[in-house]
């Protein structure tokens, strides 16, 4: 497993497109928080990190799910890695341990880059909120992950780029999570509703967000991350198993 | 042989024209939407019965009603201010009621209820002397 | 005899109707290059994904160096020879389809594929690089040609020194120059390091210059295996004799020592005195014979194989 992180780490590291792209956003953001910046005060940086994070699932944690499990499929790279004797589970596995990795590195530049750009703006941010911005991000990469497990599903088991990729879409912008909340509110009431959607996976974020700035309690959320983390890679694996593999 | 002047060429022009465009919209965006602080009254003669409210178009908007109120800044510098309030958005400031407002150069930002104590002495002199 | 280092036993597979593989029994041995032929769609990838474990075989076996089994139908994976199919896949190299990630340089490619296998051997990748002609080459893969996707995919099977190397139609669009550089790259492999291969191939060919072994694969059906030596044997050079009475010709010509078979009625094939025909038509006449004809034929490598094609159909129906 290790040395297929370190292959995907060093075939990551490589990828141009990669730098273009994050730099992009990074300036892009600079752009916007200059724009904006007549207008900032001690605490804009968590409100920035609220609207400006919300997107990161998306156009972050997108171009990650694409880079380390899509370009996979296109460039027919999970045949070598089964060719080569390794087991599908281990394949299953690292690559959500890789997608955590990358995703980790990506979360913690982000309130690295609010806090630049806000400090070079006039505005450096206390200590205390700091560690909001940081909660909000930590709340994004949990999304993140969880989004990646889940439309990890659709890469091994239907082993199709496209179709992987719009779901992981859908799911980072929270169109997924609305329909099921529609459906649940139509089948079983608006108060049952309410308590079910609060264990979709963006209201078990927010419950590990609320529980960590509001010294809530953390431990149940987790523990249902981590089952939905769980859950995610044994239907994975067992896809992965039936499908055959595509050339 | 030419490409990288070219290149170097085209990436000033984007350097220039960002520039251009983070100038523009940074002033922009303060004279709409950075507020400084203004203190208002709403008059004691004001009739704050909700009215129809119609858009630039002539559509209905929603009960509602129009504040026209002079405001005074930290220092009791004046300056007219302009505000719509929606009956389904918020309850209207009554005749009487002192607001904190936050006003750009071009609209009202926000505003909110305020009690004459957390208005700057300056701003509520001139409110006190302010006709009905 | 050499060690058998790859064994396929029965193998089938089905996709729905379609058998695309059935009741394959193959042999590698090592030291050889197996030259496996068929015909487009004939089973030969098929036969590659059962074997690397990309495919699961609805029912046979396959052992890879003593080492590993795996049952078809369940699915059973067992162990055998102290290690498991799948560490008995590793190896093996193989080329099914060469791809790369588009934005990695061969350099970077084959890089990737040494951490992966976990390969620290210094100076391999410059000398794989070097063997497959892309030594100077650094652009990325997606602006490669197919005939440099292929070279690269062949670095890529060679790499770590497997036992083993799978090639699935190594020279699919290649140019003349690039068929006889591939075909040395095998050679090489072969002979300096002992690798064994199975390459496959519709070109029987190109096969006929490098294999030592081949393998005749048709609608999933592995015809024959048969040697380089036993081919050339069953393809080499005969006199056709057409006569007016074959029984009575072949009595005359086994009084001159030659070594004749009997096509039909009016047809005799001789495998020896092919620089003779003159006695031969002499030997004829003498007996009161009608000699109708009398040409010399080579059977092709092709007209082998599409002559076992016939047989097989002309035993099914």
């Amino acid at each position: 497993m290790l040395k297929i992180i370190n292959s995907e780490i060093y075939r990551l590291l490589r990828k141009k497109s990669m730098y273009v792209y994050f730099c992009s956003l990074a300036a892009g953001y600079f752009l916007v928080a200059f724009i904006r910046s007549g207008g900032f005060g001690p605490q804009s940086i968590v409100s920035d990190a609220f609207n400006f994070f919300n997107f990161l699932p998306v156009f972050a944690g997108g171009f990650l799910f694409s880079a380390i499990y899509t370009d996979d499929l296109s460039a027919k790279n999970l045949t070598l890695l089964v060719g080569f004797g390794t087991g599908k589970a281990t394949i299953v596995l690292a690559k959500l341990i890789l997608t955590a990795l990358c995703g980790a590195a990506v979360f913690a530049l982000a309130p690295l880059l609010l806090y630049v750009a806000h400090a070079a703006l006039g505005w450096p941010a206390a200590a205390g909120t700091m560690a909001t911005v940081c909660a909000v991000s930590l709340k994004y990469l949990l999304a993140t992950l969880g989004y990646s497990a889940l439309s990890g599903i659709a890469v091994y088991g239907l082993q199709r780029t496209t179709f992987a990729m719009v779901l992981y879409v859908l799911l980072a912008l929270n169109v997924v999570s609305g329909l099921v909340t529609v459906l649940l509110v139509n089948v079983f009431g608006e108060r049952l509703a309410q308590i079910l959607t609060s264990c979709l996976l963006s209201g078990i974020t927010d419950r590990i967000l609320g529980g960590i700035i509001s010294g809530g309690p953390i431990a149940p959320p987790a523990v249902e991350y981590v089952a939905y983390l769980a859950i995610a890679a044994a239907v994975s694996i067992a896809a992965f198993e039936r499908k055959e593999m595509e050339f | 042989m030419k490409r990288k002047p070219v290149f170097l060429t085209i990436a000033v022009i984007a350097i220039v024209l960002v520039a251009i465009v983070a100038l523009w919209g940074k002033q922009y965006y303060e004279d709409r939407y950075v507020g400084a602080d203004y203190y208002a009254m709403v008059p004691p003669s004001f009739d704050a019965t909700p009215e129809m409210m119609y858009s630039m178009s002539g559509g209905e908007v929603g009960l509602g009603k129009e504040y026209v109120l002079t405001a005074y800044d930290e220092h009791g510098e004046a300056r007219e201010v302009e505000f719509n309030v929606y009956v389904d958005r918020s309850s209207l400031p009554q005749p009487g009621a002192f607001l904190h407002i936050s006003a750009s150069k071009q609209l009202v930002v926000r505003w909110r209820l305020t009690d004459a104590d957390s208005i700057p002495e300056a701003a509520l002199a001139q409110l006190s002397t302010q006709p009905n | 005899m050499a060690k058998t280092v790859m064994q396929t036993h029965n193998l089938s597979k089905n996709y729905g109707e379609l058998l695309a593989l059935n009741g394959v029994s193959l042999t590698l041995r090592q030291g050889d290059v197996y030259g496996l032929v068929g015909r487009n769609g004939a089973g030969k990838t098929t036969f590659f994904k059962c074997v690397m474990g990309l495919a699961r075989p609805t029912a046979g076996a396959i052992e890879i160096g003593g080492g590993g089994i795996e049952i078809g139908g369940g699915g059973i994976e067992i162990g055998g020879g102290g290690i498991s199919l799948s560490a008995a896949r590793r190896k093996i190299g193989f080329m099914i389809s060469p791809s790369f990630f588009p934005y990695l340089n061969p350099k970077e490619s084959l890089e990737y594929l040494c951490r992966f296998k976990g390969i620290r051997v210094k100076g391999e990748i410059e000398r794989l690089l070097a063997l497959v002609g892309l030594d100077s080459v650094k652009k990325p893969f997606k602006a490669f040609s197919l005939g440099m996707k292929q070279r690269l995919g062949v670095a890529g099977a060679l790499i770590g020194s497997p036992d083993i190397v799978v090639l699935d139609e190594p020279t699919n669009g290649l140019d003349p120059q690039g068929i006889i550089d591939m075909r040395a790259i095998i050679k090489n492999a072969n002979t300096q390091t002992g690798t064994t291969f199975i390459v496959s191939s519709h070109i029987l060919s190109e096969l006929d210059l490098v294999a030592t072994q081949f393998g005749f694969i048709e609608q999933g059906v592995l015809l024959t295996e048969i040697s380089h030596a036993d081919l050339h044997e069953n393809t080499k050079e005969t006199l056709t004799v057409e006569v007016n009475d074959s029984k009575k010709a072949h009595a005359a010509l086994c009084r001159m020592g030659a070594e004749c078979v009997i096509e039909d009625g009016r047809r005799l094939t001789l495998r020896s005195h092919l620089d003779r025909p003159h006695e031969i038509a002499r030997a004829l006449i003498d007996s009161g014979l009608e000699l109708h004809g009398l040409h010399r034929q080579e059977a092709t490598l092709e007209e082998y194989f599409i002559r076992m094609i016939g047989e097989r159909d002309a035993k099914n129906n």
